[in-house]
């Protein structure tokens, strides 16, 4: 049953004037969106207690802002396409009366674009996050106060080694770099203080540094577990209280430890272990 | 009768054979659920301890899954052809195929790959709709601040259940409902390159499914649909039943996988080259090969947990010097592409509905089947970023976010084509089409949400979150399930030869979409706002968007309902369907719909690709030659032109069988060196106490090499037509290997039962156990049927089966070789 070859509708005037179209509503989408971007996002966030905290917010912002015309370019071809060129089904019903429309095959030269634009925007993403990894990891505080945090079923207990207190609540001086080392006493747990965009498996036998992180905000957070551990890991949460560094050191002593190690030269503090690193021994 | 029919299939009923009721779907329920009690009450009587509830419950299920398949009869052919019994003939094949038989068939071991398609199809609308009935409990529950509903406990065995079911069924949702339909007929065949190993990989699923529910009434199990150890190794007896459910899912999944692979390589039609392949066909093949490689590495980390718990190793106990990142990196090595194993077939089916619907050719095929072959291949590398925080390998990051961020590009080409395909077409919005257009829609949002947790910074906030669950609910229902339903509705008519309710058909999609919607965006911001995964109990800071999300989720339960009564009164009484009704050019809409026993009764000439609207030229893809040629009895296919046609079918079978085993042997390898590294103070070595004997070891390696050594030189008795060499080589190495097996037994008889093994002693343990049971034991049974076809005679004109079964026998002594060395010399 062959059909005569239809002539190709030629890609100018008509062709084009829809890609001009296209494109203008897609420029002007744009910049509403990116703009409502700038606006609305912060707005949604949760304020940010650290600088690695505050990393991550900027990079949401920033990938938001990227992501947003990326999408529109597809959706707003996508709809034009449906309003545009929609046809409604033939009057006999018949499929083979059902017209084709034209053959356009890709060109090289879209190809190439298309490639090289969404290669970039995902080396871009990397490049981000490179720069922030590095910036946690390598290029954090040279010391760091350590607190040895233990999660079991189905509790936190937070220990400062040098300074013989343990406790329930995460007490933590403001504006003082702190490493957390994290271990399990039984199944699988994961520590999560999102405020200060920090968050490390509890392994058991296994103790994991953190990155380093200085809380640079005062006041009421939350560890809550991320790792899914059983019956009560719904309930697995403890307080997490950033505060200045005299009342930290008032909370130490109140609570039976060595708080003449904060005065002291180095204040408490070591050379924090890389990030991520696996730990055999607690010093 | 002719394949171009007329526009309505006109069905004369024909002489209705006897219904069968031994072997069919009850002879298999009476002969499983009975044998299934018998072994629990030996094993529970015989073992007492600890581990007496889990070794009596996995007895239990491996009972029911080996008698179900009796009683249903799936091992009859393998008996009957070890036992020397006549090739089958046509008529034969005919009848098991289904021939002139109504409903019932679908109720028994039948090897027509439609009528397992259609088995497939309903179990998926039913494990849709039990899956779905979970997330709506989840949805009441996380309603409201307190945990009203369910308890802590309930609460986590919905969201594993929920999880599990809706893996496990958007797995297979199109490469075992489209794939077994449509992939045959669509590439010009008369049905799979295995019709019985077809059917048997339906019956497996369907074993499984009674397993898992059993969870739910056995305390079900506390650890989500990941089965993390050592929470797994810690919890009740409805963890054994998750564990073989795994099991026998990926039995299932590497047997699909082997036939769909096999057959789409050997059985295309005279012209249907690779490159006029339909995106469908690319889409399934790829994903179910992809399915076999990545599997292994599950069934692994789940029978490593299951023999922690029936028999004491400790592969995941820390204190033994096992370590839970084992069960991580193996999890997530298959957890990872298994997401692409889901996606690939929604896209094939989404490329291969747009340009239907918009009647024009597929923008850049090429791209799209490269961009396929890239995600396979690089979906592979980039298991890593869910163990971003798990402390097991944070160097690993940065390369891992490299890896995943390039992986959006080849997905990337999928949605230049979309848009190059719908540009200045002829466009209508047909259902499948509506559901094709939300793909793209949803597919993209899941897609730049990914971004996000790919970024290591910002995955430090968003991991666990329910930011993370937004996303994947994205990309897969948003994607991948409204990628089924584009397919569904499209190939509906094709399949059972009524049309749905266009109205109806509508109605669901708008209820569907804007439900989904509804649901998935508060929960993306409830993310924000720091809720976790898994909360029993949401917090007062997200309830409002937890209650519009629970809100919008009775929209979806609306749709389901729609869809639901859409599918009954039309698969019932709905319109009869057109042959084409669509206007596709690939080669079923040259079909009777539904399709006849018999596809293609003269074979199938491809002259044009399968997109090529708007070039004039016909307007199907193909056309049946004029001459009529015989038909293979045993394949339904007509015989291609050159010679060994089956050989080449076996041999790739085996290959494809090899593979998936040896992901699962270097699994262990690797595992074994894993733990070994991991174990810097020294507790990874042989402890006197509980360690089995390396001698036995040593022995059973050395038989299996024997046996390969025999085997092959009783094979080179084919050569020099010398069939006593033949018959004496093959039963010696039988021979040898089931005394190995009796050496595996007593090996692993000698670890002192009580006492719990050391992470060392675990590998020995699992090296005999798995030896025993998967190598020499398919050896050995697998061995004896073709003993018994070769002595009598009836093997002649096959050496390819003695090859097959050779290159096992090395492949099985190989390997025993390796795991000593590395027992041996790893300390």
């Amino acid at each position: 049953m062959a059909v005569e070859a239809p002539a190709i509708p030629p890609a100018s005037s008509d062709g084009r004037s829809h890609v001009r179209r296209v494109l203008s509503i897609w420029a002007v989408l744009s910049v509403v969106f990116v703009a409502l971007t700038f606006l609305v996002v912060p707005l949604v966030e949760r304020k940010p207690a650290s600088s690695v905290a505050g990393f991550a917010s900027l990079t949401d912002l920033v990938f938001t802002a990227v992501a947003v015309p990326v999408s529109l370019f597809v959706w707003v071809f996508v709809f034009y396409s449906v309003f545009a060129f929609r046809e409604k089904s033939p009057a006999s019903g018949k499929v083979e009366d059902l017209e084709d429309g034209p053959p356009l095959q890709a060109k090289p030269g879209q190809q190439i674009a298309w490639l090289a634009v969404t290669t970039a925007l995902a080396f871009f993403t990397v490049g981000w996050g490179m720069f922030g990894f590095y910036k946690e990891t390598t290029k954090s505080a040279a010391s760091a106060l350590v607190v040895n945090v233990t999660g079991q079923e189905w509790t936190w207990t937070y220990a400062y080694p040098k300074l013989g207190v343990q406790s329930h609540v995460l007490e933590l001086p403001l504006g003082k770099p702190v490493q957390f080392r994290v271990t399990s006493d039984d199944v699988l747990h994961g520590f999560g203080l999102a405020a200060l965009g920090i968050a490390m498996d509890a392994n058991p036998g296994e103790w994991v540094a953190t990155p380093v992180v200085t809380p640079d905000k005062a006041g009421t957070f939350e560890v809550r577990c991320i790792e899914l551990c059983g019956l009560y890991h719904t309930f697995m949460s403890s307080q997490v209280r950033v505060v200045p560094p005299s009342s930290f050191a008032a909370w130490i002593k109140a609570s039976g430890g060595n708080s003449s190690v904060l005065t002291s030269p180095g204040g408490g503090a070591q050379k924090p272990a890389p990030a991520g690193d696996e730990l055999e021994e607690i010093t | 009768m002719s394949t171009v029919a007329d526009t309505h299939s006109e069905v004369t009923p024909p002489a209705r054979r006897r219904r069968v009721l031994i072997p069919s779907i009850l002879s298999g329920l009476v002969l499983g659920l009975v044998a299934a009690i018998v072994a629990g009450v030996v094993v529970h009587s015989l073992i007492s301890g600890a581990r007496q509830a889990d070794d009596t419950m996995v007895s239990a299920y491996l009972a029911w899954f080996i008698f179900f398949l009796v009683g249903i009869g799936a091992w009859n052919f393998p008996i009957k052809w070890g036992l020397g019994r006549p090739d089958t003939t046509h008529e034969q094949e005919l009848e098991l195929a289904g021939k002139d038989e109504g409903v019932w068939r679908y109720f028994r071991f039948c090897t027509d790959h439609k009528v397992v398609g259609i088995q497939y199809l309903v179990t998926v609308l039913v494990l849709f709709l039990v899956g779905g009935a979970a997330s709506w409990m989840i949805r009441l529950e996380q309603a409201r601040t307190g945990a009203k509903v369910f308890t802590p406990a309930t609460y986590n065995t919905l969201v594993g259940m929920h999880g599990l079911i809706m893996i496990a069924t958007t797995i297979i949702m199109l490469s075992a409902v489209i794939g077994n339909y449509m992939v045959p007929i669509m590439i010009g065949a008369n049905d799979m390159a295995f019709p019985r190993l077809n059917a048997l990989s339906y019956w497996m699923l369907f074993t499984a499914i009674p397993i898992l529910l059993s969870a739910v009434v056995l305390g079900g199990f506390p650890t989500g649909w990941t089965g993390y150890a050592p929470l797994a190794d810690q919890a009740a007896v409805g963890m054994d039943a998750y564990c073989m459910t795994i099991v026998i899912f990926a039995m299932s999944i590497a047997l699909g996988g082997i036939n769909m692979v096999t057959t789409v390589v050997t059985m295309r039609a005279p012209g249907m080259t690779w490159g006029r392949l339909p995106t469908s066909v690319w889409g399934i093949t790829l994903s179910t090969l992809l399915g076999l490689i990545v599997f292994p590495a599950f069934m692994t980390a789940v029978v490593l947990s299951l023999l922690d718990r029936t028999v004491g190793t400790s592969f995941y106990e820390a204190s033994l010097g096992g370590n839970n990142w084992l069960y991580e990196q193996l999890f997530w090595f298959m957890g990872h592409p298994e997401v692409y194993v889901i996606l690939l077939p929604a896209l094939g089916a989404v490329c291969d509905v747009v340009p239907v619907f918009a009647r024009k050719p597929l923008f850049a095929y090429k791209l799209v089947v490269g961009g396929e072959i890239g995600i396979v291949v690089l979906s592979m590398a980039v298991w890593m970023h869910h163990l971003y925080w798990s402390g097991a390998n944070l160097p690993l990051d940065l390369p891992t976010m490299l890896s995943t961020e390039a992986i959006s590009i080849p997905t990337g080409l999928i949605f230049f084509a979309l848009i190059g395909t719908l540009w200045r077409g002829r466009i209508r919005l047909e259902p499948p089409m509506l559901f094709a257009l939300a793909f793209i829609f949803n597919f993209l949002i899941g897609g730049v949400t990914g971004l996000y947790l790919a970024d290591v910074p910002t995955d430090a906030i968003f991991h666990s979150n329910m930011f993370t669950l937004a996303h994947f609910h994205f990309t897969l229902v948003g994607g991948t399930v409204f990628g089924f339903l584009a397919a569904f509705y499209y190939w509906f008519p094709k399949m059972t030869g009524r049309q749905l309710d266009p109205w109806l058909s509508r109605l669901h999609f708008w209820l569907f979409e804007i439900g989904f919607l509804g649901v998935f965006i508060p929960l993306f911001l409830a993310g924000i706002r720091g809720e976790p995964r898994w909360q029993a109990d949401i917090s007062p800071s997200v309830a409002t968007e937890n209650l519009i999300s629970s809100l919008f989720a009775i929209l979806i339960v609306a749709s389901v309902a729609v869809l639901a009564y859409n599918i009954l009164s039309s698969w019932i009484s709905g319109k009869r369907a057109e042959v084409n009704q669509w206007g596709g050019r690939t080669l079923e809409w040259t079909l009777p719909s539904p399709v006849p026993l018999v596809n293609f009764p003269h074979p199938v000439l491809v002259t044009e690709g399968p997109y090529d609207f708007g070039s004039g030229g016909s307007r199907v893809m193909g056309r049946p030659t004029l001459a009529g040629a015989a038909v293979d009895a045993a394949t339904f296919a007509a015989p291609a032109p050159h010679e060994g046609y089956r050989a080449r079918q076996v041999r790739y079978a085996t290959f494809l069988l090899i593979l998936s085993d040896a992901v699962f042997v270097l699994a262990v390898y690797l595992a074994f060196v894993y733990l070994h590294a991991l174990n810097t103070q020294g507790q990874f070595k042989p402890s006197a106490e509980s360690t089995p004997s390396m001698l036995g070891i040593v022995l059973v390696t050395a038989a299996s090499v024997l046996a390969a050594c025999a085997y092959s030189w009783g094979q080179r008795g084919l050569r020099t037509g010398d069939s006593r060499r033949v018959c004496t080589g093959l039963t010696l190495a039988w021979a040898i290997s089931i005394a190995a097996l009796v050496g595996d037994v007593l090996t692993f008889g000698g670890l002192g039962y009580s006492v719990p093994l050391h992470a060392y002693g675990s590998f020995m343990a699992l090296f005999v156990v798995y030896h025993a049971v998967r190598h020499l034991l398919i050896g050995v049974l697998v061995g004896a049927l073709v003993l018994g076809r070769l002595y009598s005679g009836r093997l002649a004109g096959r050496d390819y089966v003695i090859q097959a079964t050779g290159y096992w026998f090395w492949w099985v002594a190989i390997t025993a070789v390796v795991m000593t060395v590395l027992i041996a010399t790893v300390k």
